[in-house]
């Protein structure tokens, strides 16, 4: 899977083409899937057995079980609660998608895109996991373009104005 | 009737994360359900990315988490500053003979990159909200 870089420059294009007030909440969808979920990587850090909590949170990185920890995300936002639950899902669900991007061996457990009605694996697979890093060019490049359009479109404006 | 929509939601996701933590081992066993039982898992096949611990000329010891298992891989190198992914079948006498291997040299820095992103996450987050006692307000 990408590095978190790469995940939430991922959803800042898509907040910059969806011309988002707040950016954030697409920010925080980008990386929703990993936050709970890579609490066991703790387990290299600590004595404490906690790779039992891969598969209990396995869960909060599918599509359906973001779309439901977008909801109860909701709550602690006071701001419109559609417009919450919508821009942090478009963001989990933009992180799964680039997690797909990873090519396995075998398959991809970050691909369970049907879970849990199904557990069938499903891969993009265009990068190795070493190969972190072209996705992060490529999407630091996708963001710098943007951003660089919108200027010279405001500028444009400004111009005629 | 929010709330109760709510409730709903938070025992759909307890539900299927418990369906996750239950089930999973049908589908994709973990080194860690392994370890517990390998006379259950002979011959399963399955593939993982870990760090190695130690090389010895004929196999590995691979470190999950906080599990450690025997991999037999011939001539197997340490990988730089990153882990490796492998293929191969769990066996009954508690190791895994691996089939197929791969080096993901440097991929160590993925998470140096995430710890940065973690940062570059909460000042986007604080940059248009702040914290209350009743959530997250417009800053």
């Amino acid at each position: 899977m990408p590095d978190w870089i790469s995940h939430i420059l991922l959803g800042l294009i898509i907040a910059e083409l969806l011309n988002v007030k707040k950016k954030s909440l697409v920010v925080l969808g980008s990386i929703l899937p990993d936050i709970i979920l890579k609490t066991y990587t703790l387990a290299l850090l600590t004595p404490v057995p906690l790779n039992f909590m891969f598969w209990f949170f396995y869960p909060l990185h599918t599509i359906a079980g973001v779309l439901l920890f977008s909801f109860l995300l909701t709550l602690i936002f006071q701001y419109d609660a559609k417009k919450t639950f919508l821009l942090v899902s478009i963001g989990a669900v933009f992180h799964i998608l680039l997690d797909m991007t990873t090519k396995p061996i075998l398959y991809n457990i970050q691909g369970l895109l049907l879970f849990p009605f199904s557990w069938q694996a499903y891969s993009i697979g265009l990068f190795y996991s070493e190969q972190y890093w072209i996705v992060l060019l490529i999407l630091l490049g996708i963001y710098l373009i943007i951003k660089l359009i919108g200027k010279l479109h405001l500028r444009n404006i400004n111009k005629s104005n | 009737m929010k709330k109760i929509y709510h409730l709903l939601a938070f025992l759909l996701l307890i539900s299927i994360m418990s369906y996750s933590y239950l089930e999973h081992d049908k589908y994709y066993l973990s080194i860690s359900d392994f370890i517990k039982a390998p006379e259950k898992y002979d011959n399963v096949l399955t593939e993982q990315q870990v760090k190695i611990e130690s090389i010895t000329k004929d196999s590995f010891t691979a470190r999950f988490g906080n599990d450690y298992i025997t991999v037999k891989y011939p001539n197997m190198q340490k990988p730089k500053n990153g882990m490796v992914t492998f293929t191969g079948y769990y066996k009954k006498e508690g190791y895994i003979e691996a089939k197929e291997i791969r080096y993901n040299n440097y991929s160590d820095g993925k998470y140096l990159f995430s710890f940065i992103g973690l940062f570059l996450f909460l000042f986007f987050l604080f940059k248009e909200w702040k914290l209350t006692p009743r959530g997250f307000e417009n800053a």
